[in-house]
């Protein structure tokens, strides 16, 4: 197992160079620069010009990329022009904010997928699950955005119960800081759901029709008991990937919730630094959110062996 | 065991939405107590509490000096003061200044401070600080690169600053005094340590003081104690400014309808930059308040440089073809959110109204601009228009152009941009032919950005020649048929066809009073009641 | 929904029960293929009859009766130029699908070409995973902003933007597939008889990768096209003044608290044409691979269709 980890580690390397070469030359082709957005919307080219050879922006495009990728060998992401602190820093204080939130946004999905999965799978073929599954259809066909602007309208202007943007950090109170993730929560984590539904539903079924399950309703067990000891347990697999994998999109892939619900987590600040042509802050943090995904596959991965010892690791 | 797992799940989840909107209903109680309270808040202001502002965007740098970006100007007016300042009809009076000299060749201006006056760091204002923070700006403003070249302040005593000038310049005092980009005075040492991409710590003589900067989030300022005050009332930006709240926050909210449901939840108790079709919103809320200020020109830009619009009768054309009214109301909905007039500067400035060649304003005259078309040779080329949705009424003034230039047959392509990818597209000068752009609101027109290079302006020695004419006019008075001759050169040159000025939106909770707007909005001497 | 496996030594009552669920799953899934074509087929109709489906044009603007809620006139209301909004609202379907269909057959075709030589060649395979593994490490919808920037505003860089982002996932499938087809037995018979790679490849292992990629594509048209719809969100899709359906939402968006009728409608036709995307495609996924186990799932940008 080891040696296991150990393969998986090395394979980052390569994909952090092919990530590194892509986001630095995206970047540098993007028109735009930071020099003209710290001037202002009313400096001329020539002042523009001048604040850019003072930024070193001016400087042959692979000497900056060689002083970057330097800079990252030797453990320096740089320093952001507009936080006016390091990279490294910039990013761990957003990784809270959106932990936070995946974390709330996946009890959410679990929560209430395993609720739905179990029912339909239990009721199957009769109108509830039906309507489940009509719910979980329309979970994955929903944009996120679309589900978050009807939220926000719903609780935020009519009901006025949940704070529509912004964030408390933890250390304000656990109240405070889970009012404003509960509505963004609640948009992410019900389109986990939707996918999480489906798999633990038809994963149930599947398990409801091997052998040893038939063996089991044969000799009277009942299908409740099969459901909650047996079924589950084996169907965990399968939950787990899904959970895994949408474990990473989420960090990753929450930038449009995040920038909605106005919560200061990496893909706001990925989003925001685009914007502003924050350029080291761009490519520290794609190369620190690629390190992320890859080590929360890794986990998965891992715990894969915990829930079902059958599962060798050492086959990829 | 089964029991167990799906009553824990259902009272998970069932918690976290009662739990929510349980709070939510306290919450609402709360508003409502307050809101039914007997108002002595508006009677006697109330002093201490917080102000939380929903702001649209964070400032790129607290520097004043080096960035001409609205969110610097508007937070660090809060924070730093400058020699001289603007009363509320934009005129210049003294503020760090006790009063001031102008010598008879007007190439030196005598500053005398007043004494006593601390920084945030304890330390006494002193005529040092001052060179120091003159010097820089005059080197790394754009207003100091512009028009104070070769120009230095120096210390003559300890509590008295010269600026001289190499050649005389009307509005020494007027760009000393303007906000952006602000000739904020900062202690020595700080200047020192500064280098041209910005200093590093933020210390000024301003009723509020930086407490945090929380990126992306906010920009905490609490009342500084040891402000010393002028003695005259407040009028403008300048007399007496007291800091009545104890703590400001400026929360970033960059989406605006996240802004409108934050201040109509009671989330924040002033949100800037609202736009007009969502100040029906503030209207129709018996807590909130819409409060009007000038928000700045809109114009469209040609490219007189290169390409199709270097020739007059194109400009004239498409100027012919232009009507204020409908792009007016598209980008502004209803006339008490514009201004609309062919004057650079609004009427409420008479010193630079000017009303030369009005006739050329909003002709929305279809068979005149045809007729240009086809004096100018144009044979069906496509017109670029570069435009960006950063800024909105920008984005809506080259929808309807769009729509204005194809009635008369005109092949138009619309470009939509990201605002830094406009920045340098329009700077390369090339590819483009008419950009709108908005320019924050100045009380002359000679403060404007564009005539110091703004992209693809008309190069024309008449301009130059009017421009260096006021510039070195003796006093706005004999400048005044200089004034009257660059609206006309404007007018029938068309290096842009002016569509109005709009307003700004600021909506104000109800409990919030003393707010005003001179060229920003300005947040000392506001009390919140709630 | 569910697949079944015939046992033998299931007692009968049980077996019939199976059956029935058999049954019952069977039409569900046939179902679920009627009721998506059927959607998939109003939302084609709704897009091909738009110029004549209304009096107006999509960018054809009215500052007097800006914002207006729905009537008789304006039957989705109007926005803030006072534009139809269920003329921009067909138009903008028109462009979804037209971008979704476009960058699902480009990824398709690239995913293949890259997924077949993946599975022939160890070095290429070597070469286009660390490649793959890379631009799927890249969070997508970041990956196509920063894309979309560096290419500028253009219907074609969005294509090309989101093809870029699709491809890796349909790769890995067929590399999959294709590396469980050359162990065939024929394969190797083809081998041994020495056909060149290059007809084993196009001939005969590509027919064989094609339905997990036909399912494959009904995910990555809806995908794309709600990528699209958040790219246009934040501003960085189908540059406006076009009527995409994200971009609508985006000017909606400013002005939700008074006019729920720029988001409602046009969220309404986004969320109809992925419905039918989705539905179609497990519809599709029944009748082609009844086998399939749901446990696998799709890879992230797969399966997943909520950027």
């Amino acid at each position: 197992m080891g040696g296991y980890v150990v393969r998986r580690l090395l394979s980052l390397v390569p994909v952090l160079l092919v990530v590194a070469i892509v986001v630095f030359s995206i970047i540098h082709l993007t028109p735009g620069d930071p020099a003209a957005i710290l001037l202002g919307e009313e400096a001329n080219k020539a002042e523009i010009d001048d604040m850019k050879s003072k930024m070193g922006l001016d400087k042959p495009i692979y000497e900056q990329f060689g002083i970057w990728i330097w800079g990252v060998l030797s453990g320096n992401l740089g320093q952001s022009i507009f936080l006016h602190k390091p990279v490294t820093e910039a990013f761990f204080e957003r990784l809270g904010p959106t932990l936070s939130l995946t974390v709330i946004a996946q009890a959410i999905g679990v929560a209430l997928a395993l609720l739905l999965g179990i029912t339909a799978a239990k009721r199957r073929g009769t109108a509830i699950d039906q309507s489940v599954m009509s719910f979980s259809m329309l979970g994955i066909s929903i944009p996120s955005f679309l589900l978050g602007s009807l939220l926000v309208m719903l609780f935020g202007v009519k009901l006025r119960c949940l704070p529509v943007a912004g964030y408390q950090p933890l250390s304000a109170g656990l109240w405070p800081h889970l009012k404003y993730l509960i509505l963004p929560g609640i948009v992410l984590g019900v389109i986990q759901a939707a996918l999480i539904a489906r798999m633990t539903r038809s994963s149930i079924l599947d398990v409801l029709s091997e052998n040893f399950m038939k063996t089991a309703k044969a000799k009277g067990v009942k299908e409740k008991t099969i459901i909650y000891t047996h079924a589950l347990r084996v169907s965990f697999i399968p939950i787990l990937t899904v959970i895994g994998e949408s474990f990473g999109g989420l960090v990753t892939g929450a930038a449009v919730i995040e920038t909605l619900f106005n919560i200061p987590g990496v893909g706001q600040l990925i989003v925001n630094s685009i914007s502003r042509r924050d350029y080291s802050v761009i490519q520290g943090s794609v190369l620190l959110v690629t390190v992320a995904y890859v080590f929360i596959n890794l986990i998965v991965d891992l715990l894969y062996g915990l829930v079902d010892p059958r599962i060798r690791l050492s086959k990829k | 065991m089964t029991i167990k797992i799906k009553l824990a799940l259902f009272a998970f989840l069932a918690l976290l939405l009662i739990s929510g909107c349980a709070s939510g209903e306290q919450g609402k109680g709360a508003q409502e107590g307050s809101s039914t309270e007997p108002a002595p808040a508006n009677q006697n202001a109330k002093k201490g509490g917080t102000l939380n502002i929903g702001y649209p965007t964070q400032p790129v740098t607290l520097d004043a000096h080096i960035s001409s970006n609205t969110a610097v100007k508007d937070i660090t007016r809060e924070i730093y003061e400058q020699l001289v300042t603007l009363d509320k009809n934009a005129q210049v009076i003294p503020m760090l200044a006790e009063s001031y000299e102008i010598s008879d060749d007007k190439l030196s201006y005598t500053f005398h401070l007043r004494r006593g006056v601390k920084f945030h760091n304890g330390k006494e204002l002193k005529a040092e600080d001052v060179v120091a923070s003159l010097n820089r700006w005059i080197r790394l403003s754009s207003h100091g690169k512009a028009n104070f070249a070769g120009a230095e302040a120096k210390e003559k005593d300890e509590y008295t600053v010269v600026l001289q000038l190499k050649t005389p310049f009307l509005l020494t005092l007027q760009l000393l005094a303007d906000p952006i980009p602000a000739a904020a005075i900062y202690p020595k040492e700080v200047v020192d340590a500064a280098d041209d991409k910005g200093i590093k710590t933020y210390i000024g003589t301003g009723p509020y003081r930086l407490e945090e900067w929380k990126q992306d989030q906010y920009i905490h300022l609490t009342k500084f104690n040891d402000y010393s005050a002028r003695t005259e009332p407040s009028d403008g930006a300048g007399g007496k400014k007291e800091a009545l709240v104890d703590d400001l926050y400026f929360r970033f909210v960059t989406d605006e309808s996240t802004r409108l449901a934050g201040i109509a939840s009671g989330e924040y108790d002033i949100a800037l930059n609202i736009s007009v079709d969502n100040e029906r919103q503030i209207e129709g809320n018996p807590d909130l308040q819409t409060f009007l200020s000038p928000g700045g020109l809109i114009a469209y830009f040609y490219n007189s440089n290169d390409g199709l619009f270097r020739n007059v009768k194109l400009r004239q054309a498409v100027n012919a073809i232009q009507n204020a009214d409908d792009i007016l109301t598209s980008a502004f909905r209803d006339p008490q959110f514009y201004v609309k007039t062919s004057s650079l500067v609004l009427p409420d400035y008479p010193n630079w109204y000017s009303e030369a060649g009005k006739e050329f304003y909003s002709q929305a005259n279809p068979e005149k601009a045809k007729q240009l078309l086809q004096e100018a040779g144009y044979n069906g080329e496509e017109v670029k228009i570069f435009t960006t949705r950063d800024y909105i009424d920008q984005y809506n003034v080259a929808v309807v152009l769009q729509q204005e230039l194809e009635s008369i047959g005109v092949k138009v392509k619309l470009d939509v941009y990201d605002w830094p990818t406009l920045q340098e597209k329009l700077a390369a000068g090339t590819g483009w032919d008419i950009y709108p752009m908005s320019y924050a609101f100045r009380p002359t027109f000679y403060q404007y950005a564009f005539w110091g290079g703004g992209a693809g302006l008309l190069k024309s020695p008449e301009l130059d020649e009017l421009l260096q004419g006021i510039r070195t006019s003796e006093s706005v008075e004999a400048a005044r048929p200089l004034i009257d001759r660059l609206q006309q050169f404007v007018w029938t040159e068309v290096p842009f066809s002016l569509i109005g000025h709009s307003k700004q939106v600021t909506a104000l909770s109800k409990n919030v009073q003393g707010f005003q707007n001179i060229l920003g909005p300005i947040f000392w001497n506001t009390t919140n009641g709630k | 929904m569910a697949a079944h496996s015939e046992t033998v030594t299931a007692p009968t009552a049980l077996r019939r029960r199976e059956r029935r669920q058999l049954a019952v799953s069977r039409f569900l899934a046939n179902r679920l293929l009627t009721f998506g074509a059927v959607i998939l087929l109003v939302v084609v109709l709704l897009a091909a009859i738009a110029p004549v489906a209304t009096p107006y044009g999509p960018l054809q603007i009215d500052p007097v009766n800006r914002l207006k809620g729905p009537s008789w006139q304006h039957l989705f209301g109007t926005d803030n130029f006072g534009r139809d909004v269920f003329t921009r609202a067909v138009y903008g379907l028109r462009i979804s699908v037209a971008v979704g269909f476009a960058v699902t057959a480009i990824a398709s075709l690239i995913g293949m070409i890259v997924g077949l030589l993946s599975a022939c060649y160890s070095v290429l395979d070597a070469i286009f995973m660390r490649i793959c593994d890379g631009l799927f490490a890249f969070p997508s919808i970041l990956l196509a902003i920063s894309i979309m920037a560096a290419l500028g505003p253009h219907p074609g860089n969005v294509v090309i933007a989101l093809s870029i982002i699709f491809i890796p996932s349909v790769a890995r499938i067929i590399r999959s597939k294709a590396l469980v087809v050359r162990e065939l037995t024929y394969i190797e018979a083809l081998h041994a008889q020495g056909a060149s790679s290059w007809r084993i490849i196009w001939i005969h292992m590509a027919p064989n990768a094609l339905s997990p990629l036909i399912i494959q594509s009904t995910y990555i048209f809806a995908v794309s096209i709600l990528t699209e719809a958040s790219l246009s969100f934040l501003g960085a899709g189908i540059p406006s003044p076009s009527p995409s359906l994200g971009n609508m939402l985006y000017d909606g968006k400013a002005v939700i608290y008074n006019a729920w009728w720029m988001t409602v409608f046009p969220g309404s036709f986004l969320l109809l044409v992925v419905l039918g995307l989705n539905l179609f495609g497990d519809g599709l996924r029944d009748v082609l691979d009844p086998r399939a186990s749901r446990m696998k799932g799709g890879r992230r940008r797969g399966n997943k269709t909520s950027p």
